[in-house]
């Protein structure tokens, strides 16, 4: 890395690729701008920053209350989360340019590969109760979906609230609430239909 | 016809909505907030509170079907609850995949159904509240003895707060009750020409203190007497639109008004 700037160089032991990476990343094949997240194994509390803070080269000082301005940053299901997110809006965005392509089997498999992520997403939800809303709304369109593929309103809807969670990862659940209301408005079920119908069962 | 608007998605959400809009012009009685704030939702409040508190659907599942004091007791149509039942039972060692590795616990099934129950009730519940006022063209009949509260999450537990009226003497209805006595009259011959269940004759002993010197409408009362309400309240050229059509018809109509299913 250029001396000439101030970035932190991450620690080798740290920068495993994850398998999945290489599996979708063939031989001469370019690989695809969604895969530069990074990885789930590495650990951001291998940086060796102190609580002090740390001087650059160009005398820059900054401190981890800085680099991290929440505790939670800390935490592996953020850093698989941002990953994971940033694969589902690829897919998403792929799916539909492939749909505006007229192209609905590629579609549909780029919306395969978002329903897979949707497990690993949710069992990021300690990050908080809103970012489990928004992935359990997921979960459960697709499910009321039955394997039909959304069309491109439902799919720009899922870009969307997707979109606002990879920013704000940490939003309330009331928050959650307003944004899981962009899925209703298309005509997704945002609750599991098994409860549903438990509930209408009365 | 309020909380299958606002707390059961899907079909007969659909239908009380659909309901609705039949209407050029829709009504609802600040007293019909009362009744679902101490009904139906202090009911998804409680089964919200067993997802939290156990951390687990199959345990949540036993509380609902054995529980003496579960809500939904003999109330909810068995199949429903025995499929879910089964389904939690089946896949309670069943994990995410190979999450479980990475993931822990958090990553089994019953975990994983309990968190997203869990989110959807409490989304629903909310949503419920803040749209309660919202599923009619205007809302009537304030009460002055009814602080409707707000709902809120408190570690973890959702609370309604108070979900009965809070009268200095006593409920704000009484006095205009009391000024139609033949009307109340009509309404307890017509219960007494109903099946003698436990509401009713409630029903019956809270019209009966309205026409009795000295006894007030107390906080109980007032919820005692439910259907009658509406049944007295109702404009005479309106329609009183009920889920609970069997023991609301014959109210409506000895008083001459009409009541419909959605």
């Amino acid at each position: 890395m250029a001396t000439s700037t101030n970035i932190v160089e991450f620690p080798s032991r740290g920068m495993e690729t994850h398998p999945d990476f290489d599996a979708a990343v063939e031989s001469g094949q370019k690989k695809p701008p969604e895969t530069v997240a990074a990885s789930s194994r590495f650990d951001v509390r291998d940086l060796t920053i102190s609580e002090a803070g740390t001087k650059g080269p160009l005398g820059l000082r900054l401190t981890q209350a800085e680099l991290y301005p929440m505790r939670q940053a800390y935490r592996r299901e953020h850093i698989t989360a941002l990953r994971l997110l940033t694969l589902a809006i690829g897919r998403t965005q792929r799916a539909l340019n492939a749909a505006a392509a007229q192209d609905m089997v590629d579609a549909d498999t780029h919306i395969q590969k978002l329903q897979v992520l949707l497990p690993e997403l949710f069992c990021c939800r300690r990050l908080g109760d809103g970012f489990g809303t928004i992935i359990n709304s997921l979960m459960s369109a697709f499910e009321v979906l039955s394997g039909n593929t959304p069309d491109v309103r439902q799919i720009r809807a899922m870009n969307t609230v997707l979109q606002v969670l990879k920013e704000k990862p940490f939003l309330s659940a009331d928050e959650a609430d307003d944004h899981v209301d962009v899925l209703e408005s298309v005509g997704l079920s945002p609750y599991p239909a098994e409860l549903v119908e438990f509930l209408s069962s009365e | 016809m309020l909380a299958d608007a606002l707390l059961k998605p899907g079909p007969r959400a659909n239908a009380a909505k659909n309901a609705l809009r039949r209407f050029d012009e829709s009504l609802l009685p600040v007293y019909s907030i009362k009744e679902f704030k101490a009904g139906a939702l202090t009911k998804y409040a409680w089964l919200h509170g067993k997802l939290v508190t156990t951390g687990s659907w199959e345990k949540t599942l036993t509380q609902l079907r054995n529980s003496s004091m579960s809500p939904f007791r003999g109330r909810w149509v068995s199949t429903a609850l025995e499929a879910l039942e089964a389904a939690a039972h089946q896949n309670r060692n069943v994990k995410f995949g190979d999450l479980v590795s990475k993931h822990g616990k958090l990553a089994t099934d019953d975990a994983v159904r309990c968190e997203r129950y869990r989110l959807s009730l409490r989304r629903i519940i909310m949503r419920a509240w803040k749209k309660r006022r919202q599923t009619t063209s205007s809302v009537v009949d304030e009460l002055s003895c009814y602080p409707e509260g707000d709902v809120i999450e408190e570690r973890g537990l959702i609370e309604l707060g108070e979900v009965d009226c809070c009268p200095k003497d006593e409920c704000c209805l009484a006095a205009e009750l009391r000024r139609h006595p033949e009307i109340v009259k009509k309404m307890k011959a017509a219960i007494a020409l109903q099946p003698p269940k436990d509401e009713n004759v409630k029903r019956v002993q809270a019209l009966r203190s309205l026409t009795r010197s000295g006894q007030k409408l107390t906080p109980k009362r007032c919820r005692h007497l439910g259907d009658a309400i509406f049944a007295y309240f109702c404009p005479p050229d309106a329609v009183v639109l009920t889920t609970n059509i069997a023991d609301l018809r014959p109210l409506a109509e000895a008083l001459g008004k009409k009541a419909e299913a959605p």
